[in-house]
């Protein structure tokens, strides 16, 4: 692994290593995530409210206080413990390493265009970069390779450097050794597709600007994570809502997910997984996926580049460490969203991290979460959308058959690039809660009241929620309504107490009906 | 509301043989079932039907997926619901949900990867588990431009076939060869089952009303004709 065998990575492993385990992240073992959450009572208060509806509305538009209360933290993401640890980590140590660690992502994720088109990436680079240069006063801005458009920001007050990964500083990169080498790619590492709508808009200076601020709080975040997630959570929580910085993405998901920590607990555990075969059969049906993800993303183009070997490993990784769940197709556009914001290692543990406290159980064999949550969705429908819920009900649809992908890859398949990320930033903080007020927006803003006349059937509904407008989704629009929906983490809490009995009664009735269980009542109807 | 809608969704028990009528312009509607081992291309395959496109850069499919597709066989406008399947085994606990409704599946193998082949007897064993009896299924071996990495003959698939009663094709959504052809036979042996389970069950011509509001005049007695 060209991660793991980094010397960037290899001293960062060292020094957290040398470094004293002050507290380990809890993560009770919890069967979904909002379980925890539950024990905590969320606070209401339309002054938050109006903050939620008006100060997200307007992503782009800074809001100099950061501390704003709203309602539900999510608790299982901080430490269930209040056991304050002491000093945090060492400052310049950990920010250190994260960003080594990206420069690492960024000199092995932009190699392959270095020979050829080196100079124009760097050129594009340099005119973003001048321009976030003029507009801190306090912070160098400095490449850290020539060769690479690899971003480093040194802010003086916390003597962090930032391997800025792609976003903010890459407009337009070509991608010269690509199989067509006339592809450009926005600053997402995707490639332009002139006849598709989702075009990301380019940066403006005023957003840039707002980008060089939130990059500081999150510099200053990151050092003191540990202080943050314990004391000042609604700060984080806020701060990824309004969006966290694409140079600092990758950092602060594998943080708000835990990674970190498992990283520093385990720090040889992926390349040892990595080094081991893996079953036969689970690594044959991982190299079947590898190329099917992200085509259209520079990092998963080339067959067997950089970034589908780091797919394979990850997923094999992942199989490896927890062979009850094995692979799940729905886990790899979720390890490649990842493996876009950081290095194997961290995705790794990020991906584990997922699996077993953000979306338990929906990978496992069965299937059973995503049914759940399915029943679930579909009760807050009744309650959020009341009248797509009808129309829904009236023409049996089912919600396994439109939310499933939605659920499963976090709407990485769904949702424009920039919407996936902002989903992703608040999802990773927040939990489970955010796919689903996510899902009851689509669903809501999609079915409208009129669509009982334009979807006679259940076909051209689910069409409609198969093509979802554009401009539902754009990011401000899609924040802002995510941000509305009054859904808490009690209301998981209990709708899953409801459905889940439900499930067991049904289950329950099926096999009283019929001894031999559900196939054999089939075959019976069958006849 | 699970059991409620599979029961909706047995299309061919009732008068789900034709669609509602809300829905113009078609004589028939078939639900059809895309089936098989992952990567063996039924994503692909269905796309190069019903959009005759062909990209290499397909995602994998997680959960389930249709589209509708109209046709004209013998004088017959047949709407076609096509539904494309997750191929991983432990999607099955989803995608079987839909099985019942089906009138006609596509079992897939891919014709480079023996492992596919060998899933053939286990769809099959799937589809009479959860299917509805009549319903008809075509066995297909994709991906047969790819000679080179051929590893099951087309005799073998033929004869695996024929052993199964099904009948076979094979195809290449890449290079566009047999993929209408798959879907025409299906149509028409799904029909022919169709006038045949009509002849033998006159419940069901008179049990729909309002089945069909195109011009054309009902079809008096069985169904398809074709």
């Amino acid at each position: 692994m060209s991660h793991t065998s980094s010397p960037g990575l290899k001293s960062v492993i060292t020094r957290l290593d040398s470094s004293p385990v002050r507290r380990r992240r809890v993560m009770a073992p919890t069967p979904l995530v909002y379980a925890m959450a539950a024990a905590k009572v969320g606070r209401q208060s339309s002054a938050e409210d109006d903050y939620e509806k008006t100060s997200i509305a307007a992503s782009s538009v800074i809001t100099t206080s950061t501390v704003h209360s709203y309602r539900q933290p999510v608790p299982q993401l901080r430490s269930p413990t209040k056991s304050h640890h002491s000093a945090s980590r060492r400052i310049s140590g950990g920010a250190n390493s994260g960003s080594s660690i990206s420069g690492g992502t960024n000199s092995t994720r932009h190699h392959r265009r270095d020979s050829g088109d080196g100079n124009k990436a760097g050129n594009n680079y340099h005119t973003i970069n001048g321009e976030m240069t003029a507009a801190s006063d306090n912070t160098s801005v400095s490449m850290t390779n020539t060769t690479n458009p690899t971003m480093s920001l040194s802010s003086s007050n916390s003597s962090v450097t930032i391997g800025a990964t792609t976003a903010t500083a890459q407009p337009k990169i070509t991608a010269e050794d690509q199989t067509s080498p006339e592809k450009q790619c926005n600053r997402f590492g995707f490639f332009v597709d002139s006849s598709k709508t989702d075009v990301v808009p380019e940066l403006k200076k005023q957003d840039i600007d707002l980008i060089r601020k939130r990059e500081k709080k999150w510099i200053q975040m990151l050092d003191k994570w540990d202080k943050y997630m314990n004391n000042r959570w609604k700060t984080v929580r806020d701060r990824c809502r309004k969006g966290i910085p694409h140079s600092m993405r990758g950092q602060a998901w594998l943080y708000l997910c835990g990674g970190h920590h498992q990283i520093r607990l385990h720090p040889n555990a992926y390349r040892d997984l990595c080094a081991q075969e893996g079953n036969e059969q689970i690594v044959d049906e991982i190299r079947k996926d590898i190329h099917r993800q992200f085509p259209n993303h520079e990092l998963f183009a080339q067959p067997l580049g950089t970034g589908q070997t780091d797919l394979l490993n990850v997923l094999k990784a992942f199989s490896i460490l927890k062979p009850d769940i094995g692979y799940c197709q729905g886990q790899a556009p979720i390890a490649s969203v990842l493996l876009m914001h950081m290095p194997a290692e961290q995705a790794f543990w990020s991906l584990v991290a997922i699996c077993d406290h953000y979306l338990p159980g929906y990978f496992s064999p069965g299937l059973e979460a995503i049914q759940l949550h399915g029943d679930m969705l579909f009760a807050f429908l009744k309650r959020f959308a009341p009248n797509p819920h009808r129309l829904m009900d009236k023409q049996k649809i089912e919600p396994i058959l439109f939310m499933t992908e939605w659920f499963m890859c976090v709407f990485a398949r769904t949702l424009p690039w920039t919407s996936v990320l902002r989903v992703w930033d608040m999802f990773l903080c927040e939990g489970i809660k955010i796919v689903f007020k996510c899902a009851i927006v689509l669903v809501s803003v999609t079915l409208k009241s009129d669509t009982k006349k334009t979807c006679p059937s259940m076909y051209e509904t689910l069409e409609k929620l198969r093509h979802l407008s554009v401009y539902h989704m754009s990011e401000p629009l899609m924040v802002e309504s995510i941000l509305r929906c009054e859904l808490h983490d009690q209301d998981l809490q209990r709708e899953h107490n409801i459905q889940e009995k439900k499930r067991r009664q049904k289950a329950v009735q099926k096999a009283s009906t019929s001894p031999k269980s559900a196939m054999a009542k089939t075959n019976g109807k069958r006849k | 509301m699970l059991d409620s809608s599979r029961q909706r969704m047995a299309g061919g028990q009732d008068q789900k043989w034709q669609k509602d009528a809300a829905d113009q312009n078609f004589d028939y509607m078939f639900k059809i079932l895309i089936i098989g081992n992952s990567s063996v291309g039924k994503t692909s395959f269905l796309f190069r039907y019903a959009d005759d496109s062909f990209t290499s850069a397909f995602v994998s499919t997680v959960g389930i997926d249709f589209k509708v597709k109209t046709v004209f066989r013998q004088d017959k406008r047949v709407k076609l619901q096509i539904w494309d399947t997750a191929g991983q085994e432990r999607y099955r606990t989803i995608t079987t949900a839909y099985y019942r409704g089906a009138m006609g599946f596509i079992l897939m193998y891919d014709v480079t990867n023996e492992e596919s082949f060998n899933s053939v007897q286990d769809w099959v064993t799937q589809i009479k588990t959860y299917s509805w009896d009549n319903a008809q299924v075509i066995l297909v071996g994709n991906k047969c431009d790819m000679e080179d990495e051929r590893v099951v003959s087309f005799e073998r698939g033929k004869q695996l076939a024929d052993q199964l009663g099904l009948e076979f094709f094979e195809t290449s959504a890449k290079e566009n060869i047999n993929v209408k052809s798959v879907f025409e036979r299906l149509v028409d042996i799904i029909c022919d089952k169709m006038s045949e389970s009509l002849d033998s069950d006159p419940t069901l011509v008179n049990a729909p009303k309002g089945t069909r509001l195109t011009d054309n005049p009902m079809p008096t007695n069985s169904g398809c004709q074709c």
